[in-house]
């Protein structure tokens, strides 16, 4: 019989044996009758040649099983009854390992999710983005000519590369209001042979469709195909007005997930792009891209690309000599150009973190588990003497591991997906791509390494304890004992996890502090109750400034006539928002330094600074007058004043600033680069955030809106939140231009929100690895104590009894505690301070000598542990002395 | 009481196959018979005669049945298999080469001295 039918009929078989066995003592003891022995003695003389009935079932039950499964559930029913026994125990390990591992998968996945995007094309990693440097470092992107000559070299890229140009684009005209959103020009063969994406619905582009002069055609994203078109099929075909002049229709919808660039949700042909026949050789606006070629790699590329734009600055010398191609790969271009990589700090410093935490935790998990193996050696004394082999012993020990372990990882598996639930549905970030999600191997690691550790930490105290297990184990105080050298490592160990958390407190704390510090610049802003959005006045309807003056006029008539709107302005850029610079050429006339350093500008209606801030801080707002000609003038903010001006009054001071020399190419004015144009300060105001990412505040220069009266602004309005805003808006700019499309509405708290995510979700994510080491080691410390305690209750209540004040008691174990949390203090502020220096140089600059920070992380320490320390010694010290001689 | 001596797991179950071979024979007859033909010298415990009868049969070498026995009720019958009658053959011509070789070294090696 094989064996495994032996277990399914192992009832059967037991029966079996038992019946078996009787019949044999029943032979012999008729035998033994027969001799004239009596029953009695028949037994007892089988009893000493072949020990007793059980005895002998077992034996034959062992020949019976297989080795490797012999006793495995019974073994796994005393496991599961020894750890609900010592609920204690197994809920500090289970609660340990839980958390650290749901902080590392956290950190882990997050920061995966940064660093790896998750792109829907065929082999991303091969596909490479191309723009320009010149000699000084300043980057731009690739013009429509060169690449036209980087395209017929065939040997570049696998396949013909494809350029594309960013543009915002509205739809109007078919049904809905009309909207604005993000849009793409790309080359025909950009989805089909480059990224290899086909669309889910309809058709690609056509060569076709990419030349000059074809009728427009549209593909739009999944998004907007549910948002705007209700998802239906009918979207095919369908007519549209593309930025109020140009009829389209409707060919095709991506997939989900696609949004090339980033956020983009319309996509045209490139020929489409106005006035992209007229650009110039080093009008610098489109992007090129394309896959390597077989069996090159990037820097194959980068050196073929070389060559070709080294033959074209000889052959035009006076737009292309200086310039060079940028090679990145997607993921690069993605993260920023390859500022975020592992190995900048800011990425690398919480994934570090979470993994000290572990190392904390099981520090912990260590102590823990050695713990319980000397206070369990009594009974394993007693189950060796019964017979139990060190093998059972230690493997039921193991399985006890090994349930700790999996209700660990499955606690720690929801815990995880619980918090990136809850995070990714506050505030998703703007980083495209960026998904969330459980990766299998990660957790498949997780598991593998959870099991490891408790298996590690759960087996060498076993097997200590096991081997010690011998009379002495079962001597009275047998169980408490501990070696001095395991109490040594405990002692070590703990203070080992005070040390690492010193650093990790100090760090986050740091982070902390320069957060808010950072952006308690933000709330110079009043931020409630106002909504931003995007408007772009079309070139064909309003080319001159002076329309453009003129409808914003209407506009904020028509919105202030509405009651519950209390205030409305106009800027080249919101607030949090990313916005333009120029070159700063001269302040009073001297010259700045060379080359000219670019101030961020913002051109701003009158009323914005009464919108946003309430009052300046000196002087006064732009009038009516200012920006016409003769009548120049600036506002600057208090980091402009304190970089660039110095001591004295701002006020009357001159600028001379240069306006931007690339005009986009719709807007049909000068391409040429402009004169300086003086400007006099007439006021200063207080730091308003502008753009993300940033680590200092930037030096602001604010002109009248009216001296250029930018064709894209952000429109910025106040209610008093009686009345829905937003619905006031469109209304109000349908009614003066019905074809005019308003952007993405948002709060200006979202905008702020957005705007700093990134820092604000390491900062939150820094700080809660900081407080779960605390946490830790204060566990750690308090199960410690509470141990040394248990094992020194016979000589605490001797002590007593002996006259010791509780006091004196107390503080003995306080002493220790004590002792504990000095050295490991002593031995982490280095580390604290190495920490403060690599944070330094991350998005959130700290200063690495915060004497503050460090004190008080160090008294944050100081009281959990004396707290940990105390809480057990003053249980021990409140025991009667007689039940505490009697306990064992 | 004649000397008990500790037989090697091997042995006995060579010793067993040997018992059984004569024909169908229940564990209490097996412990029996070896005692008798052994003159006392082996004695085999019920620990270890039918652990090592259970294992024979798991490996095949002897099969069984309950049968009605002697004393009225169902005992169980031990038989040999064909794979038992062949493994007591290699086993019993094994153990004669053995005990011949331990006899001669014993016999020469005293002899040298």
């Amino acid at each position: 019989m094989t064996w495994w039918r032996r277990l399914l009929r192992s009832r059967a078989l037991e029966r079996e044996v038992d019946a078996e066995l009787r019949d044999h003592i029943a032979r012999e003891i008729a035998a033994g009758l027969r001799a004239g022995l009596s029953e009695a003695d028949v037994r007892r003389q089988m009893r000493l040649t072949s020990g007793g009935l059980d005895q002998v079932k077992e034996a034959c039950r062992d020949v019976r099983r297989p080795p490797a499964l012999a006793d495995l559930g019974a073994d796994f029913r005393v496991a599961v009854r020894m750890l609900k026994k010592d609920w204690r125990f197994t809920a500090g390990a289970i609660l340990t390992l839980a958390l650290a591992m749901g902080v590392a998968n956290t950190a882990f996945i997050s920061t995966y999710a940064t660093l790896w995007r998750d792109f829907p094309f065929e082999r991303p990693e091969r596909i490479a983005i191309v723009r320009t440097i010149d000699t000084r470092g300043r980057d731009a992107g690739v013009s429509y000519l060169d690449y036209e000559d980087f395209r017929r070299d065939a040997r570049l890229f696998d396949g013909p590369p494809a350029a594309v140009g960013i543009a915002t684009i509205s739809l109007g005209r078919d049904g809905a209001p009309p909207e604005q959103f993000e849009g793409l020009y790309v080359s025909a063969d950009t989805f089909s042979l480059v990224l290899r994406v086909k669309p889910a619905l309809g058709r690609d582009f056509a060569p076709a469709d990419d030349r000059p002069g074809a009728e427009a055609v549209v593909i739009i994203s999944s998004n907007l195909w549910k948002s705007r078109y209700g998802a239906s099929r009918e979207v095919l075909g369908r007519k549209v007005t593309v930025n109020a002049v140009t009829p389209a229709t409707i060919i095709g919808v991506m997939p989900e997930g696609v949004r090339f660039i980033d956020f983009t949700d319309v996509w045209l042909p490139l020929a489409q792009m106005p006035g992209l026949a007229a650009q110039r050789r080093d009008t610098r606006s489109l992007m090129m891209i394309g896959r390597l070629p077989v069996a090159a790699d990037f820097d194959g590329v980068r050196t073929e690309l070389s060559r070709v734009a080294a033959n074209l600055a000889v052959a035009h010398p006076d737009t292309n000599k200086d310039i060079r191609p940028d090679v990145m790969s997607l993921l690069d271009a993605y993260n920023g150009g390859g500022a975020m990589s592992l190995t900048n700090s800011s990425i690398f410093m919480p994934l570090l973190a979470a993994a000290f935490v572990l190392l904390i935790a099981a520090a912990n998990l260590a102590n823990l588990l050695m713990a319980r193996a000397a206070y369990r050696s009594r009974e394993i004394a007693i189950r060796l003497a019964i017979g139990s082999t060190r093998w059972r012993i230690v493997r039921g020990l193991l399985i006890e591991s090994v349930l700790l372990a999996t209700v660990a990882w499955v606690l720690a598996v929801g815990f995880s997906w619980l918090t990136l639930t809850l995070s990714s549905s506050q505030a998703p970030p703007q980083l495209p791509y960026w998904r969330i999600k459980m990766d299998g191997w990660l957790l498949a690691t997780m598991a593998a390494v959870a099991l490891v550790t408790t298996g590690l930490f759960g087996l060498a105290p076993a097997i200590y304890a096991s081997r010690r297990a011998t009379a002495e184990g079962l001597k009275e105080g047998g169980r408490l004992s501990t070696p001095p050298k395991v109490r040594r490592w405990t002692h070590a160990l703990l203070v080992a996890q005070f040390a690492v958390t010193v650093a990790l407190l100090n760090g986050a704390g740091l982070t902390a502090r320069r957060f808010f510090n950072f952006y308690a610049v933000d709330r110079n802003l009043q931020t409630s109750d106002a909504v931003t959005t995007f408007l772009r006045l079309p070139a064909q309807t309003y080319a001159t400034r002076d329309q453009r003056v003129a409808f914003h006029e209407q506009l904020r008539a028509r919105l202030l006539a509405v009651p519950g709107v209390t205030a409305s302005t106009v800027a080249s850029a919101a607030p949090f928002s990313a916005a333009g610079r120029r070159p700063l050429t001269a302040i009073d006339g001297r010259p700045t330094i060379d080359p000219a350093p670019n101030v961020m500008t913002v051109l701003v209606e009158p009323s914005y600074f009464q919108t946003l801030v309430g009052s300046l801080v000196l002087g006064a707002t732009f009038s009516e007058l200012h920006g016409t000609p003769g009548h120049e003038a600036a506002i600057v903010n208090q980091r402009f004043v304190s970089v660039y001006l110095g001591a004295g009054s701002p006020i009357g001071r001159h600028l001379d600033l240069r306006p931007p020399a690339v005009q986009r190419t719709y807007l049909r004015e000068a391409d040429a680069p402009a004169p300086p144009v003086s400007v006099a300060i007439i006021g200063v105001v207080q730091d308003i955030r502008q753009g993300q990412g940033q680590s200092e505040t930037v030096p602001i220069v604010y002109l009248p809106f009216r001296a250029e009266a930018p064709a894209a602004v952000s429109l910025i309005v106040r209610g008093s939140g009686a009345v829905p805003i937003v619905p006031v808006i469109r209304d109000a700019v349908g009614a003066i231009d019905p074809d005019l499309a308003l952007g993405a509405v948002s709060t200006l708290d979202e905008l702020r929100d957005r705007s700093r995510s990134v820092p604000a979700a390491m900062t939150s994510q820094f700080a809660k690895i900081g407080i779960l080491a605390l946490v830790f080691s204060g566990m750690g410390l308090y199960s410690a104590m509470a141990y040394a305690v248990r094992r020194r209750t016979p000589e605490i209540a001797v002590r007593m009894a002996l006259g010791s004040q509780t006091r004196q008691v107390r503080w003995l174990f306080l002493k220790t505690g004590a002792w504990v949390i000095l050295v490991g203090v002593i031995l982490g502020v280095p580390g604290a301070l190495m920490v403060g220096r690599l944070l330094q140089n991350t998005l959130v600059r700290t200063e690495a000598r915060d004497i503050f920070t460090l004190i008080v992380t160090i008294a944050l320490l100081a009281i959990a542990g004396l707290a940990a320390s105390i809480v057990p010694a003053r249980r021990a010290t409140r025991l009667e002395p007689t039940t505490a001689l009697r306990i064992e | 009481m004649a000397e008990r001596s500790d037989l090697p797991q091997g042995t006995l179950d060579l010793l067993i196959l040997q018992v059984v071979a004569a024909g169908p024979i229940h564990g209490y007859a097996v412990a029996q018979r070896l005692q008798l033909i052994s003159h006392d010298v082996v004695q085999v415990p019920q620990g270890s005669l039918y652990p090592a009868l259970h294992r024979l049969e798991n490996r095949g070498l002897l099969t069984a049945d309950w049968k009605m026995s002697d004393t009225g009720r169902d005992s169980k019958f031990y038989r040999l298999t064909a794979k038992g009658r062949k493994q007591l053959k290699e086993q019993a011509a094994s153990w004669a080469r053995l005990t011949e070789a331990i006899g001669l070294i014993l016999k020469t090696a005293g002899e040298r001295r």
